[in-house]
């Protein structure tokens, strides 16, 4: 198949955000965050990427994340779409 | 009449004692003072106090290190003045000059070069926004503490002595050569002068700023000559652009709307809308939409109010022209149409920062205010009010007469959304406190209303009618919910703000952020 | 079978984050999320996991929550009904249903998403959105083809396509659809929403519209702006009359009931079958 393990979902728009998972790391989750929210939410953010990736039985990924504002419900949508995109379990 | 009782001669050659009862001594007759110039001499023609620039005037006025100077906002993010004095100050050498400034805009931004220069070492504002705020509140550029005021505690401050103005600059958009003026003519006319109007009875020396110098005398008189002492006349004074686009178009945002019919229905319930009432709200789109409908309850019920005030927006001078208020009371007016009403209508009257909010004067007018709708940054639990710093401890907005009316008003509504995107409104606790909750009656969301406890028949009331009421603490929950809690900010050991309130007491410090 | 009063349906494209805060605000009596024509086909994925996200933790109050599923002739529709049905969705708008068959095939489609969760068989409700010829045609047979039907919903845009005609502003290529649906719907004893109104800033149009629609006998109406609510809830909202009556027939049937008798007359008419249904229907729309 030859795919490239990289996917990405979600729209720069107001309380949205940009997730991109890079499925190509061996070992662990690497998490980088880009958002004007990080000093007042960062924990919770990150909290949720992570709990995404283990609900959809990640265990290894580079995840970027540029956050327009989303709440945890948005992040972990488009956190588990950019992990299936990665995957190539596409749309037809 | 004693014996003995000398006499001598003037100059006039008259005898007058050298003392009388009810006189005491006597001084008498000199030569005549004769400061102006008469017809028959080939004298230079009487310029009045018109200086050639600005600088003439400060020298004139005397400027030194360490004074106090004012400025007024009226011109908004459309203001040259403040940068064209300070520049002028700049090249002068002046250095440690506290401002006190009625509010500071986005005009404003070339303060943060002269506080780095040690120019200005202190600034007593109503508000701070952008990067000049940001810089003093992160980077504490600023050597002393900023104070911020209310509209109505600068005019006591001013007039109690808390602070001496030794220079007041008065930006007008039409000024005479003898310095009465007003800011309702002229191609820069930004509508009533009701901040300076406070400034020019107390400063030690005032300099009025003006594009537009008409022929004497200038009529209507917001600032009499008997107050200035020079003036100046500039090219531009403010971009007429951004002078005149301070308030907003009704809101077409569900939520907003929401809210507004939420309000709409609490003012209401309240019972306060009745012949002669009077009114005052901010200049958002929330207010705007509650305005819409109090215009259609009053048509409905008859009413007239007495007179709205503020803040005074072109939706307010529509109400007045249709018949809804019989007048209304301006310290600010915000946009082109609201300029025009001043100049033209009657009943649109100019009041001064003391006459609106002063808490020791006689009287004021939010005094007398039954219904006001307030707008907040954040609100807790408490009914406390922040609209100084934003969520992250960071300075940004301004206390204006926000505290003023929510302790002067019968009704005090602060209307929100629950949440700004991802930042909750309704918090716990306020990162500071610029009205405290005592002041507050009502909060208003989207999802519902809570009722401060001191008001127990307005909550019955509303609960009765259906609303959806609720503690105070479950909308904190809701918002909480939504949004997770947020970290509060970081806070340093510098202080870079003091919040007093309109009595001159200390409310809350504001820290630098880290 | 007990179903909540529907008399606005809001529309709420479900790829859209900030929505899913808005609908509620407005207190639709059910907010129609929808994964179908308001969403790009790359984006169908991103829109089914931020709905099953959102559903899974948000309160939409006293809103009812729908799903407007894609057709069945996508590919996307069992992806979304495997998804939302674990995710607590209870209720789904199918598009496009034309026949029996498609209701039958959906009915079997739920039923294995049921039990893989764990669910009553069963459980979850649908609402047929007739949109064509074809659709209207055999509306009396697809209502019937499974007791999870509750509900149709009429959609005017491609009915007017695949009728081969405008859309013109008495919507007269309409009536016959608007006449039509109610009665199905009457029959088999579920409620008809309306098509929605487009020209958002148009109240009198929409009241208009609304008044005629609850006069063929429809139960409500699909709206795109919360603004279109309230004169929608107006609309459909039975008459002071209507309702004094409901509640008269509810207690003579209390009485009747307990007295063991099976017939028994309200205001001078003999009350029967039709009546009462008549009667719970309308104190279901006032929210009794």
């Amino acid at each position: 198949m030859g795919e490239s393990r990289i996917g990405t979902a979600g729209r720069d728009k107001p309380q949205d955000c940009l997730v991109t998972v890079d499925l190509e790391r061996k070992r662990g989750i690497n998490i980088t965050l880009n958002s004007k929210m990080e000093k007042m939410f960062g924990e919770a953010i990150h909290k949720a990427v992570e709990d995404a990736l283990k609900e959809v039985g990640v265990k290894a990924a580079d995840v970027t994340v540029d956050d327009f504002g989303s709440l945890d419900f948005t992040i972990k949508a488009r956190t588990k779409t950019a992990v299936a995109r990665a995957r190539g379990d596409e749309n037809e | 009449m004693k014996k003995g009782r000398r006499f001598f001669k003037n100059m006039l050659g008259r005898r007058v004692p050298e003392k009388a009862n009810l006189f005491g001594e006597i001084e008498p007759y000199k030569k005549a003072d004769k400061r102006h110039i008469k017809y028959i001499t080939e004298d230079q023609e009487f310029s009045g106090k018109v200086v050639n620039n600005i600088r003439e005037a400060l020298e004139k006025a005397g400027i030194k290190d360490g004074m106090t100077i004012s400025f007024h906002h009226h011109l908004r993010a459309g203001d040259y003045v403040l940068e064209m004095v300070m520049k002028e100050i700049a090249e002068m050498g002046i250095k440690n000059l506290t401002l006190c400034v009625s509010s500071l805009t986005a005009a404003h931004e070339c303060l943060i070069d002269h506080i780095k220069n040690g120019v200005v070492t202190g600034i007593e504002t109503s508000g701070i926004r952008g990067k000049l705020a940001e810089a003093i509140s992160k980077d504490c550029i600023l050597e002393n503490a900023v104070i911020f005021r209310t509209h109505g505690g600068r005019a006591r401050a001013i007039e109690q002595g808390d602070v001496v103005i030794d220079i007041a600059f008065v930006a007008a958009s039409c000024c005479d050569n003898m310095g009465n003026m007003n800011g309702q003519t002229g191609k820069s006319a930004f509508g009533s002068m009701g901040y300076p109007m406070v400034d020019a009875r107390y400063a030690r020396r005032t300099i009025a700023i003006t594009d537009n110098l008409a022929p004497y005398p200038v009529y209507p008189i917001s600032i009499p000559q008997t107050l200035v002492d020079y003036v100046v006349v500039v090219d531009q004074i403010g971009d007429p652009e951004k002078i005149g686009t301070g308030s907003t178009r009704k809101s077409k945002d569900p939520v907003e709307l929401a809210i507004a019919k939420y309000a709409s229905q609490v003012i209401f319930a309240s019972g306060l809308v009745k012949d002669g009432f009077s009114y005052q709200a901010g200049s958002g789109g929330i207010s705007l939409s509650v305005a819409g409908y109090l215009v259609d309850y009053m048509k409905e019920h008859n009413v007239v109010g007495g007179f709205a005030s503020g803040g005074v927006t072109s939706a307010m001078t529509e109400m007045l022209e249709k018949g809804y208020f019989r007048t209304l009371l301006d310290v600010q007016t915000f946009d082109a149409g609201a300029i025009s009403s001043l100049r033209n209508n009657p009943n649109h009257l100019e009041m001064d920062a003391s006459m609106y909010a002063d808490p020791f004067a006689k009287d004021c007018v939010i005094n007398n205010l039954d219904i006001m709708i307030l707008s907040a940054t954040e609100i807790d639990v408490n009914f406390n009010i922040n609209v100084l710093t934003a969520s992250n401890g960071v300075i940004m907005g301004a206390l204006g007469g926000h505290p003023d009316t929510a302790a002067g008003a019968k009704l005090a509504i602060a209307v929100v959304p629950l949440t700004r995107k991802r930042i909750p409104i309704v918090v716990d606790e306020v990162i500071n406190i610029s009205t405290p909750g005592e002041s507050v009656d009502v909060v208003v969301t989207e999802y519902g209303v809570a009722v401060n406890p001191r008001n127990p028949v307005l909550k019955e009331k509303l609960i009765e009618m259906g609303m959806p009421v609720f503690d105070i603490t479950e909308l904190r929950d809701k918002a909480y919910r939504l949004t997770g809690i947020p970290n509060k900010p970081k806070f340093g050991d510098t202080i870079v703000g003091i919040v007093e309130y309109r009595d001159g007491t200390v409310i809350d410090t504001i820290m630098n952020v880290l | 079978m007990k179903m909540n009063r529907m008399r606005s349906m809001l529309f709420s494209p479900a790829n859209n984050p900030k929505m899913y805060l808005k609908a509620p605000v407005f207190r639709p009596d059910c907010i129609l999320f929808d994964l179908e024509d308001s969403v790009a086909f790359t984006e169908k994925d991103a829109a089914r996991d931020l709905l099953c996200e959102a559903v899974k933790v948000l309160d939409f109050g006293s809103s009812d929550v729908c799903v407007r599923v894609n057709s069945l002739r996508t590919p996307f529709c069992e992806k979304d009904i495997k998804a939302i049905v674990p995710a607590g969705v209870r209720f789904i708008r199918l598009a496009m249903c034309e026949s029996r068959d498609d209701v039958i095939q959906i009915s079997q489609m739920l039923s294995e998403a049921e039990k893989e969760s764990g669910v009553e068989e069963g459980s979850v409700k649908v609402q047929c959105s007739i949109e064509t010829v074809k659709g209207v045609l055999n509306a009396r047979e697809t209502v019937t083809g499974s007791d999870r039907v509750v509900s149709l919903s009429f959609g005017a845009e491609d009915y007017t396509r695949s009728l081969g005609t405008k859309r013109t502003r008495e919507g007269r290529e309409l009536m016959y659809a608007r006449m039509y649906l109610p009665v199905v719907a009457a029959e088999r004893g579920i409620s008809a929403i309306d098509t929605v109104y487009s020209a958002i800033e148009d109240a009198e149009g929409l009241k208009a519209e609304a008044d005629m629609a609850a006069n063929y006998g429809f139960t409500g109406k699909s709206c795109i702006h919360p603004n279109q609510i309230d004169v929608i809830h107006s609309a459909f909202m039975p008459t002071e009359e209507d309702v004094e009556h409901a509640r008269k027939v509810m207690t003579a049937l209390e009485d009747a009931k307990a007295k063991g008798e099976g017939v028994f007359v309200v205001d001078g008419k003999m009350v029967d079958e039709p009546v009462i249904q008549r009667a719970r229907k309308v104190l279901m729309q006032i929210g009794e």
